[in-house]
């Protein structure tokens, strides 16, 4: 044990005291500043967050592998416990069904506006990437993915990250090969949103909790359980109309809305890129301009 | 006397390997699982692995690797950067001044220790993290997360222990 300190710095006692201690004092104070940092100069420790997420996202994604496999057979033993079988057929065909409802409603709003301004060019549909989930990180405090799709791959900043069933959350950095999407549950994310039947906007605010919060709701609106929560296509991040989940309980303490994705079993997502830079400001505006000009 | 190359290839196995493993667990608590609910309440890993070293051999695991990993498990986790680099830091600073309580001691009484720098560290960090959002964080999942850190302690042991026994026999 102590031959190994063999090519240690030799220094007598007092002074290496001193000196460890001063450098973990350094270490301490660079910590605080990091926290600092990260709040006022976010395009630099982005950059780093990108960097080390296209460093890693090869490895993870090879760990994710078996992972994955462990996880699919957990998922199989499961179903032969429970009648699982013939319940997931029913929940994928519901959730078919409920993509047609949203498709079907989406075309309905439509149809009013085209008719209400005739001849009117409709929006070129989306370009979008599916991304493999490599990563869900964040432990007890923050929720995201990181995904094996990058700048590269067209990922851009702002995108909106949806399954079929419904929006997962957005596109908040890209490096080359890796992207990360802050989910719709994190704490740091805020939604507007409209409820589908009285049209009132709100916000949907997350806590870390499964089932987000309903924010800044107008007075007097009547919330019912198991109404359709959609993107309200407000402040510019997401187009209208995306759906996002269902109210799941109106208390005192709030309303709860149950997202229609099942989060935390997300294999693949699609970015997608509606060109709604937002308020996210310019690296989404940018790739909208490159694409614009490709055709 | 000055050490031979392989004398100081071995002692920078020493120290890398710590912090490799410690790196290693870091990639393995993020990785993608697939299992519902899992990534909400997934332990910091390399918490334990910087417990064992600063408890055993506090010279294989030294202060600016505890701050570089923390830093890692920020970057990979999307928490605050520094807040896991603090955490990390503090657990080596608190047992390094408990170690001789540990060295000698029964796995069980350990183990408890570990428990109460894991319950400690959950309470810093929630705390760092609640300033940081300007707001109270949820404490549930942060509970959920102690408890799963101490039920997987003793698997990290036998893990910590074998790499320690390949370094033992190499030098």
């Amino acid at each position: 044990m102590k031959a190994r300190s063999g090519s240690d710095l030799r220094l007598s006692g007092p002074l290496r005291v001193a000196v460890q201690r001063l450098s973990l004092a350094f270490l301490v104070a660079l910590a605080f500043g990091l926290m600092l940092l990260g709040k006022a100069e976010t395009v630099l420790v982005e950059r780093l967050r990108a960097g080390v997420g296209d460093t890693v996202a090869p490895v993870l994604e090879a760990l994710s592998r078996p992972a994955a496999a462990v996880g699919e057979a957990v998922e199989r033993v499961n179903g032969w416990l429970a009648l699982a079988a013939e319940n997931d057929r029913l929940r994928e065909e519901n959730a078919r069904l409920l993509n047609w409802q949203t498709v079907a409603r989406r075309i309905e709003a439509e149809n009013r506006v085209l008719r209400e301004q005739l001849a009117i060019v409709p929006d070129p549909g989306p370009a979008f990437v599916t991304a493999r989930v490599v990563a869900d990180s964040g432990g007890a405090f923050a929720r995201s993915l990181l995904v094996a799709a990058g700048s590269t791959d067209g990922a851009i900043k702002g995108n909106a990250a949806l399954t079929r069933a419904g929006l997962v959350g957005r596109v908040v950095e890209v490096g080359a090969r890796s992207a990360r999407v802050l989910l719709l549950t994190d704490l740091n994310s805020r939604i507007p949103v409209v409820l589908e039947r009285t049209r009132a906007r709100a916000i949907l605010a997350g806590d870390n909790s499964r089932r987000p919060r309903l924010e800044f709701l107008p007075e007097g609106v009547e919330v019912l359980v198991g109404e359709r929560v959609v993107t309200s296509g407000h402040a510019g991040v997401f187009p209208p109309g995306l759906p996002v989940g269902r109210v799941a309980s109106v208390t005192d303490g709030g309303i709860r809305v149950e997202p229609f994705v099942a989060i935390d079993k997300l294999e693949f997502v699609q970015l997608l890129d509606y060109g709604l830079g937002g308020i996210l400001g310019a690296p989404g505006a940018r790739g909208r301009a490159e694409r614009a000009e490709e055709p | 006397m000055s050490p031979t190359l392989w004398q100081r290839l071995d002692g920078l196995a020493g120290v890398l390997a710590p912090a490799a493993v410690a790196v290693g667990l870091a990639l393995i608590g993020v990785a993608h699982t697939g299992i519902p609910g899992l990534a909400g309440i997934a332990p910091v890993l390399p918490i334990a692995a910087v417990f064992f070293w600063s408890t055993y051999r506090p010279r294989l695991f030294p202060a600016p690797v505890a701050f570089a990993v923390g830093l890692l498990v920020d970057l990979l986790g999307g928490t605050p950067l520094g807040v896991y680099a603090l955490v990390l830091l503090v657990v080596r600073l608190v047992v390094l001044s408990q170690r001789r309580y540990f060295l000698g001691k029964p796995f069980l009484f350990v183990w408890s220790g570990f428990a109460l720098v894991a319950a400690g560290t959950g309470l810093l960090a929630w705390a760092l993290m609640c300033i940081n959002a300007g707001q109270a964080v949820l404490t549930a999942p942060a509970l959920f997360q102690f408890l799963l850190a101490v039920a997987v302690y003793p698997f990290m042991t036998r893990l910590f222990l074998w790499v320690d026994g390949g370094l033992m026999q190499g030098s």
